[in-house]
């Protein structure tokens, strides 16, 4: 198989729908944000600290005492976007800026949105828009404006007592082309074709399939593809009981190491039997889709299916368990 | 305490995007490449420890994966670190302290062609009140730039100076992809991409993979007395790091940097080359002061990362430049700086001398 083989690739897309509990502190610093009061923490000197912090920064001790600070302050320092990247949190120019606000003693980081580069300055006042929906979360200000834009501001609610938020939803999205190894092409390509490929190990002279790029066991070069049977003996195995996003088979299903004919690794697959009939030794054979549905991926085999033929002897598959 | 040297030093040809190769195919080129130029038997060094970010390259236990490239079975003892491989040598150089074991190999690799790191670091950011945000690794780092710039410390100027210089002694080093012969006032002429930031001062990121081998000090002297050259022996390591939220900090300053250089022990005898982990020029700035480096060290005599940026790699690809050009005899003592996290927030600084 030859490297100049146009590549494999596909997007692929990490995604994590993240709940985090907050505990008190962050808890509280969040309630306060959906209601539009900015708290701060009081450190063991006396700084007021924005966000707070759990933790001292320099005693380690915990920081209980939150204190109201304004929802206006100065930018300490900042950068400016003009081309604002796909996840930024303002889609037209706007500087990303450190901002201390009236009564804290540190800055912290948000989104100014100043209209221009000229606009913007170190020492420059700036004011907080609020969201109109607002979760307990950093984006309850929806950016800073220069103060001069806005007429009046809100005096900090010196009493406020806030119920501490408990979750807070943070869904992460990241986005990635992954191309495939030369191994793993070869591999996927054979499917497309009807064809399990595996790869020898010259150093064990053991089959792998599917074929890695070195030698597991020793580091070395790996050998020739070959191909390995769509039939094989099952070993071990899981029922699985539990729904879960994506699934294929509807629960309870059979998920299964399957030794194919020629290779020595185990092949990894869904198993399409009722589960009490499955068992170690059972004899398999390769479900494929038709070839004008395969697409040169793991699922151009559907599933194993009863290859009905008497059991493997445990002898036979024990050295793969 | 046993000494530990710095015997080999293997890195890939950095590119912007390795189309040919997975994890694994670049870490058997740099693995076989110092046990090969060593003649080390694999099953002789008594640890492995590696570096890299499952992030990077979108693939979870992609270090796992990776150990195809070693051969892990008898089974190896082996650790790993998300972090640069600069990490992992320091791990595995506190592992030799314990005196039972003489050797270790240390690897790093990254592949950010296969995604975007704009995004990706900017979700190693505290989860609830930065990474919301989006920020992403050229918006803060432009922000201490202007910090800088602020305090009268630096300006443009001096960091277009910086990016030349690196970007144009980059073209000698072979395994780097991005060197280019250029004026700092050619580069000021180009509009800024995060101001007060150029294109030109951001190092842009790398597909690679490199290796290092330590020894402790008798099979170390061994090796060096076959191979007819010095190695270079870690004189002082350290590793400090500093709040995440930046507004704690002074972002003018590396404190860490300082207290690892002191502790270290960098300005103990005169430093002949220094290679820093600075991905923009103010970050230059910031490293010479807290390190304490005068006008005549060699500074980044490889262009740094302008010539090559792999993540995870970077800061393993210094200590080894430091280390050939001791096994090379142009330089008798060195110091190599590695950092992970927004705006320099924590730097490992490690002193190496020929022996």
């Amino acid at each position: 198989m030859d490297r100049a083989s146009p590549l494999l690739s596909a997007a692929f897309t990490l995604e994590y729908t993240f709940k985090r509990s907050l505990g008190p502190l962050l808890g509280t610093f969040f309630a306060g944000l959906r209601d539009k009061c900015v708290l701060g923490v009081r450190a063991r000197d006396g700084r007021v600290l924005v966000p707070p912090s759990e933790y001292d920064p320099y005693t380690a001790e915990s920081l209980t005492e939150l204190v109201p600070v304004l929802d206006r302050g100065v930018v300490t320092t900042f950068s400016w976007v003009s081309e604002p990247r796909a996840k930024h949190p303002l889609q037209r120019p706007f500087a990303f800026a450190l901002i201390k606000l009236d009564g804290a003693d540190t800055p912290f980081l948000h989104v100014v949105d100043a209209g221009s580069p000229t606009s913007i300055s170190t020492g420059m006042r700036v004011v907080a828009r609020w969201a109109e929906q607002r979760t307990g979360a950093i984006t309850d200000i929806a950016y800073f404006v220069p103060e001069d834009h806005v007429e009046s501001g809100s005096a900090a609610a010196a009493n406020a007592q806030f119920e501490p938020l408990e979750l807070q939803r943070t869904p992460v999205r990241l986005d990635y082309t992954v191309v495939a190894p030369e191994a793993l092409a070869v591999f996927l390509r054979g499917l497309k074709q009807g064809k399990i490929l595996g790869r020898i190990d010259p150093a064990t002279s053991r089959v792998y399939c599917p074929p890695r790029a070195g030698s597991p066991t020793h580091g070395t070069d790996m050998g020739e593809y070959v191909e390995v049977a769509d039939t094989g003996t099952l070993t071990t195995f899981c029922i699985v009981n539990v729904a879960f996003e994506g699934q294929v088979m509807k629960v309870p299903y059979v998920y299964g190491a399957i030794i194919l004919d020629g290779s020595d690794t185990p092949f990894l697959h869904l198993i399409d039997v009722p589960p009490e009939h499955a068992r170690m030794g059972m004899r398999l054979k390769a479900q494929w889709k038709p070839a004008g549905e395969r697409t040169a991926s793991f699922t151009d085999i559907a599933c194993f299916v009863d290859a009905h033929q008497p059991d493997a002897a445990f002898e036979s598959y024990r050295e793969y368990l | 305490m046993p000494e530990v040297a710095v015997v080999a030093f293997a890195q890939t040809k950095f590119v912007a995007q390795d189309l040919a190769r997975d994890e694994v195919e670049m870490i058997r080129e740099v693995v076989m490449g110092t046990l090969s130029e060593t003649g080390t038997q694999r099953r002789s060094l008594g640890f492995f420890c590696s570096g890299s970010c499952d992030y990077v390259q979108g693939v979870p236990f992609s270090f796992v994966g990776a150990l195809d490239a070693l051969g892990a079975f008898p089974p190896i003892s082996e650790s790993h670190v998300e972090m640069d491989g600069a990490f992992a040598l320091y791990e595995a150089y506190v592992r030799l302290q314990h005196g039972d074991i003489d050797s270790a190999l240390v690897y790093g690799f990254g592949k950010p062609s296969l995604g975007d790191m704009g995004d990706v670091f900017s979700q190693q950011l505290d989860p609830y009140t930065m990474s919301p945000l989006w920020a992403d690794p050229d918006s803060l780092a432009a922000m201490q730039a202007r910090a800088l710039i602020d305090a009268g410390i630096a300006t443009e100027s001096d960091f277009a100076r910086i990016s030349a210089r690196s970007l144009s002694q980059a073209t000698s080093n072979p395994f780097a992809h991005h060197g280019r012969m250029v004026t700092s006032e050619t580069l000021l002429d180009a509009p800024h991409h995060r101001a007060p930031l150029r294109p030109s001062d951001v190092a842009p990121t790398s597909d690679g993979a490199a290796c290092v081998i330590l020894m402790t000090r008798d099979r170390a002297l061994d090796l060096s007395q076959k191979l007819g050259r010095k190695v270079a022996f870690i004189r002082g390591i350290d590793h400090r790091i500093e709040p995440m939220q930046l507004g704690l900090r002074d972002l003018t300053r590396s404190e860490s940097t300082r207290i690892a250089a002191e502790r270290a022990g960098v300005s103990a005898k005169p430093v002949d080359v220094a290679e820093l982990s600075a991905r923009y020029p103010h970050e230059e700035l910031i490293l010479r002061t807290a390190l304490g480096l005068t006008d005549d060290v060699a500074l980044n005599p490889s262009g740094g990362c302008f010539g090559a940026n792999a993540p995870m790699v970077a800061g393993l690809v210094r200590i080894g430049e430091v280390a050939s050009r001791i096994f090379q005899g142009q330089a008798q003592r060195g110091v190599a700086h590695a950092t992970s996290g927004p705006c320099l927030q924590q730097n490992l600084v490690c002193v190496l001398e020929g022996g």
